[in-house]
């Protein structure tokens, strides 16, 4: 029973006090549904841009790569794998772990650049 | 009416406000979000046009170079002269201002105001390493 009555004036019950609750509850909880997928479309987009313009370059000094990363990415954490290098990148650890690689020829062989980043 | 009744209408009223406060708060905060979104999806989409298209009549479409070669067109290298190209006047809704940065050189057209997002991309110019911004407003 919803609402108990009586002669003196009417109370809430127990159910009565759990359905407001949760009625509360599901009116206000946040929908937030698309955000996420376009900041990690984005970043899979600016993880694209770098890798495609490092192989055209071919230039994999570690500095150079640093700097790079952080125009694009001011704040977050990152990694960076090429030539058997680990270049770890300090900054924001976001929950989701982007990684995109890439692929050039050079010197007779097939190499592989990723880079991952944390948003 | 006894005060048992009056006390539990004030509850009950009580109750309804809080969660109708509730209501309006989350309505508000859920139209802001889906209105920076889609600002952000704008720019996050006119940015991916102009580094991966190639359009001499409209450049406010597509900046990136046409290799005549390879008849093919270059993805993330910006053509200068289709970049110089391009008139504030033609910008689509909501796009306010597209600039690039490379070496110590900064071409900026259009002029970005209050509530904008700008998005990055990296790219290459005559090449160099740039980035290439672009701002879309309320």
């Amino acid at each position: 029973m919803f609402l108990y009555a009586n002669e003196k004036g009417f109370s809430f019950t127990l159910e009565a006090l759990i359905s407001f609750s949760v009625l509360i509850l599901i009116l206000t909880v946040p929908v937030q549904k698309e955000k996420s997928d376009l900041e990690k479309i984005y970043s899979i987009q600016k993880e694209h841009d770098l890798i495609k313009v490092w192989i055209k370059e071919k230039n994999f000094e570690e500095k150079i790569l640093k700097e790079d990363f952080r125009k694009m990415f001011p704040f977050q954490k990152g990694k960076i794998e090429v030539e058997g290098k680990k270049i770890e990148i300090k900054g924001k650890e976001g929950k989701n772990e982007l990684n995109v690689s890439g692929f050039y020829y050079k010197n007779g062989k097939i190499n592989e650049i990723s880079v991952k980043v944390f948003v | 009416m006894s005060i048992d009744v009056l006390t539990a209408f004030l509850a009950v009223l009580l109750m309804f406000f809080l969660m109708l406060a509730a209501l309006e708060e989350t309505i508000n905060r859920n139209k802001e979000i889906e209105e920076f979104y889609y600002i952000k999806s704008k720019a996050v989409f006119f940015a991916d046009s102009l580094v991966k298209n190639s359009n001499s009549e409209e450049p406010e479409k597509g900046i990136a170079f046409y290799n005549t070669e390879k008849k093919s067109v270059e993805e993330n290298v910006i053509d200068l002269s289709l970049m110089e190209k391009i008139e504030e006047k033609n910008f689509p809704k909501y796009l306010k201002e597209i600039r690039l940065e490379f070496e110590e050189k900064k071409i900026i057209i259009g002029k970005k105001q209050a509530n904008c997002f700008e998005a990055r991309r990296f790219v290459l110019v005559k090449e160099k390493k740039g980035v290439l911004f672009v701002s879309v407003c309320k």
